[in-house]
């Protein structure tokens, strides 16, 4: 048979990312979600630039609860601290907590979800009991005791939101694992003599990113939510450091009287809950397979 | 005045800043009840073409035609209302996939009678004693029954026709069939050709057949059109196409039809390569009833013995569902075997330990049939192909670059490709870097389960010849699972054919295609399509019973065997040994 040019370069067609990326761009309020977040990022970072004074100094005192004004714009707290400069520092330890934690989901999430997707049979019954029973407890309250117990801190609030955080992220690589490992080329490696371990390191962990993304996304704002109900409730981060939930709390107080304590700190953290969940919807929609836009 | 009147037509898809020009102005016409062929390879735009004949395009294709006419309305500028109308009426469509065309939650009799009652007033009895005869017509035995039949509970054939009965259920002019047989077996498909052929003579209809087979235009039609990357590229009577082909392409499309090969010259004295011995498989199922469990077994595979000698080419063909598939994957070692012995060189791997298996992998290697799912998405091309390396531990990093781009080149592709990821690719060249990644370790055994059945015809015989060029210069002993016989004609040593999880008949290639013996083996060469529209010939088929009542009889004189009422394989030639009742 006549030799055929076979090996022409096909044209370069785009790649499944930048298909992704067209899909997000798309989505108005995932990249208003997306600006949001990286906002408030660079100006946790650059805190110490923007603010004109430090957080826990109070130097204002003769001007204690004085209303937002040029020179305060979020006015000073009872102690006579910039409450504008307490809120951006409360950014720091909010989403300082939302970053760590939801890293921590995914460290422990990443191996349980793959072992269970790829095992299947008894270790994945196991994992998934254990998975109920973090779902059957409300998280409130297992932190609450947890946080009794321990005294709140910092470290105590990142374990427990990780300990929450977990499930989502470990249920949806399984779904993936389970979805992969029937793949053909999974076949190809195991009729290579890969060990199990390979499979899941070589080719499950990297086709299962885009889960791993969502998961990592969607799990910081559960941390926020947590950190700030936890300072609230007086069992967070203990003062002087600057956390919204503690404001909120405290603001409750003056509210009736002096209502920017307790607008600016709720403000923020629904802002950031909020731009941070749309970001990680449009996130997940964005990369879900079954939306390839061809 | 034509049924289809085609002119200039051009469809182009918007995407994410661009078009894709998909049919590049295409003309054509049909009568009153002619009927046309389109073949063309995958994208070549013969579906689109039909598809925007019905409007049914989605809304991101740009349709410009100067005309577009169907049973004398203009379907550019006719309203919805008109359209919903046209459609059925004046044309009707069967589909690849059956399985999706139907609504898993309805009965076949329900949705045949819902169609029907879309298009005229008639009562809902009225509209089910139709669908009855319907189903009739298009030879189903039990209709009546499976008018109360969810989709599920019918095969693929059986529900093709089912699909073909509700076409029929509005009485249109043109039957558009878009590669209704490419999801079916050699004989189911046999049957579907000779119903479309049967019931188009029947209601006098037009039938326009889209399909990549070259076989099944021979079958069907009358006048065919040759697209290639949207354009037509020949246009005449299907005879004349076959004999006269007058486009390169149409060339080339046939001569894929006859490809020819060398045989391999094995060894006849040495060991075989690969020896199974009754292999059986038997999957346990698991039946409620109240509220205890009962188990059953489903056997797969049943006492398989197949020698594959060294060098060889050995077929392994039977329908969908005959233990073919699981056959070579428990020979891998990818699915256990219940029962029996897996030789190679002799030593039995069946019980081995996965590490014992080791050394054992890099002898034998598997191609699978769907190249898109068997390239990992996320690795490079020279990833993919130097993993064997990898997984053996075998080289530095940069000898396996360079030995995985010397195998890219191997397999007939770039050097530059290996930078790219496998989305990237078509089809084929998937299947060329399936096959380097299985061949880098230099195997002995090589099993390659339907590794053309996904491809194109043109693009299918260049990959059989590459499987081929590479089995002579390696020494690869084959064993070449298919449903496609007429691959196995031309490419194999010996066939074995797979009937319900047994081995019913086993002999040389020459002498299976020339002097076939059991009654299935018989139906499967019968069904094969003809390659010439002169071959065209009425074919009868017989059901799973007749198969077993025509299994062959012989007498305790002929083969020296003890009477069994069960068959068993007979050796009646050197090599062909076919399965017969023995009695006394």
């Amino acid at each position: 048979m006549t030799d055929l040019p076979v090996d022409l370069p096909p044209p370069r067609t785009r790649g499944p990312i930048w298909f992704a990326w067209q899909r997000f761009r798309s989505n108005k309020a995932a990249v208003g979600g997306g600006i949001v977040l990286a906002i408030l990022i660079l100006m946790a970072i650059f805190a110490p630039l923007i603010t004109p004074a430090p957080p826990e100094g109070q130097l204002f005192l003769t001007e204690a609860l004085a209303f937002p004004s040029p020179a305060h714009w979020f006015g000073v707290d009872n102690l006579g601290r910039d409450f504008y400069t307490r809120i951006v520092y409360g950014a720091r330890v909010s989403l300082s907590i939302g970053f760590i934690a939801a890293a921590f989901s995914v460290v422990i999430g990443i191996p349980l979800g793959a072992l269970a997707g790829y095992f299947g049979g008894r270790t994945d019954w196991i994992i998934m009991r254990v998975i109920e029973l973090f779902s059957v407890v409300p998280p409130l309250l297992a932190a609450m005791l947890l946080g009794t117990l321990t005294r709140g801190g910092y470290t105590t609030i990142v374990f427990i939101a990780a300990l929450f955080g977990w499930v989502q992220v470990c249920l949806l690589v399984r779904a993936q694992v389970k979805a992969f490992r029937e793949k053909e080329f999974v076949r190809a490696a195991q009729a290579l003599g890969a060990s199990s371990w390979y499979i899941i390191w070589r080719h499950l962990i990297p086709n299962s990113v885009s889960p791993i993304i969502v998961g990592f996304v969607l799990a910081i704002p559960l941390a926020m939510m947590l950190e700030a109900s936890l300072s609230f409730l007086g069992i967070g981060v203990p003062p002087p450091t600057p956390t919204w939930g503690q404001m909120i709390s405290e603001g409750i107080d003056y509210m009736f009287f002096y209502w920017h304590l307790a607008l600016f700190p709720t403000a923020a953290l629904a802002i950031t809950v909020l731009a941070t969940s749309l970001f990680g919807d449009g996130l997940r929609d964005a990369l879900d397979p079954t939306l390839k836009g061809r | 005045m034509p049924l289809v009147e085609i002119q200039d037509l051009k469809v182009r898809f918007r995407q994410y800043g661009g078009t894709i020009e998909a049919v590049r102005k295409i003309s054509f016409s049909l009568d009153a009840g002619e009927s046309l062929g389109i073949v063309g390879e995958s994208g070549s735009g013969k579906s689109v073409s039909c598809a925007a004949l019905l409007r049914l395009l989605p809304a991101t294709a740009d349709v410009t035609a100067a005309k577009l006419m169907l049973d004398d309305v203009d379907v550019l500028s006719a309203r919805k209302g008109d359209m919903e109308r046209l459609r059925g009426r004046a044309a009707a469509m069967i589909f690849q996939d059956p399985m999706s065309a139907f609504d898993p939650v309805f009965t076949i009799g329900h949705q045949i009678s819902e169609t029907i009652r879309a298009h005229r007033t008639v009562t809902k009895s009225a509209a089910l004693k139709e669908a009855r005869e319907l189903l009739e017509r298009v030879e189903i035995k039990n209709a009546a029954d499976v008018l109360a039949y969810y989709p599920h509970q019918l095969s693929g054939g059986m529900l093709q026709r089912a699909m073909i009965a509700m076409a029929l259920s509005c009485r249109p002019k043109v039957l558009i069939a878009d590669e209704p047989t490419t999801a079916l077996d050699v004989t189911i498909q046999a049957q579907i050709l000779q119903l479309i052929k049967k019931v188009q003579a029947e209601f006098g209809m037009a039938l326009i057949m889209i399909t990549h087979d070259l076989g099944v235009i021979a079958e069907t039609v009358d006048r065919v059109l040759v697209m290639y990357n949207g354009e037509v590229m020949e246009e005449g009577p299907v005879a004349q196409i076959f004999d006269a082909p007058r486009h390169d392409y149409t060339k080339r499309l046939l001569a894929s039809l006859h490809t020819k090969f060398e045989p391999s010259r094995g060894d006849a004295d040495a060991a075989p390569a690969l020896q199974l011995r009754g292999l059986s498989k038997s999957f346990r199922i698991r039946r409620r009833r109240g509220l205890f469990t009962e188990y059953g077994a489903f056997d797969a595979v049943r006492d398989v013995d197949i020698t594959l000698p060294h060098n060889r080419i050995v077929a392994v063909v039977g329908e969908s569902g005959s233990g073919k598939t699981t056959t070579g994957l428990m020979a891998m070692r990818l699915t256990e075997a219940s029962a029996g012995e897996i030789l190679v060189d002799g030593k039995d791997i069946s019980s081995l330990s996965p590490e014992a298996m080791r050394p054992y992998r890099k002898q034998m290697q598997i191609v699978f049939q769907d190249s898109y799912s068997a390239l990992d998405p996320m690795m490079t091309l020279t990833e993919i192909i130097a993993e064997p390396l990898v997984i053996h531990r075998i080289g530095t990093p940069r000898e396996r670059t360079e030995k995985a781009l010397a195998w890219l080149e191997r397999v007939g592709l770039d050097r530059s490709f290996g930078s790219r990821y496998a989305h990237e690719l078509s089809g084929g060249q998937r299947q060329r870097v399936a096959i380097a990644r299985a061949l880098i370790l230099e195997p002995k055994i090589l099993v390659a389960d339907e590794p053309t059945s996904a491809l194109d015809v043109t693009v299918k015989a260049q990959i059989i010849t590459l499987l081929k060029d590479l089995q002579a210069e390696l020494g690869l002993s084959m064993l070449f699972i298919s449903h496609d016989l007429s691959t196995v004609k031309s490419l194999t040593d010996s066939v074995v054919v797979m009937y319900r999880g047994r081995v019913v008949e086993e002999a040389p290639t020459e002498r299976i295609f020339a002097d076939p013996r059991h009654p299935y083996t018989r139906a499967l060469l019968d069904a094969v399509p003809a390659t010439n529209p002169r071959d065209k010939r009425e074919r009868s088929f017989l059901s799973a019973e007749e198969i077993s009542a025509a299994t062959p009889r012989m007498t305790v004189i002929q083969t020296g065997l003890a009477p069994h009422p069960d068959p068993q394989l007979v050796t009646i030639a050197p090599g062909h040994r076919v399965e017969a009742i023995v009695t006394a």
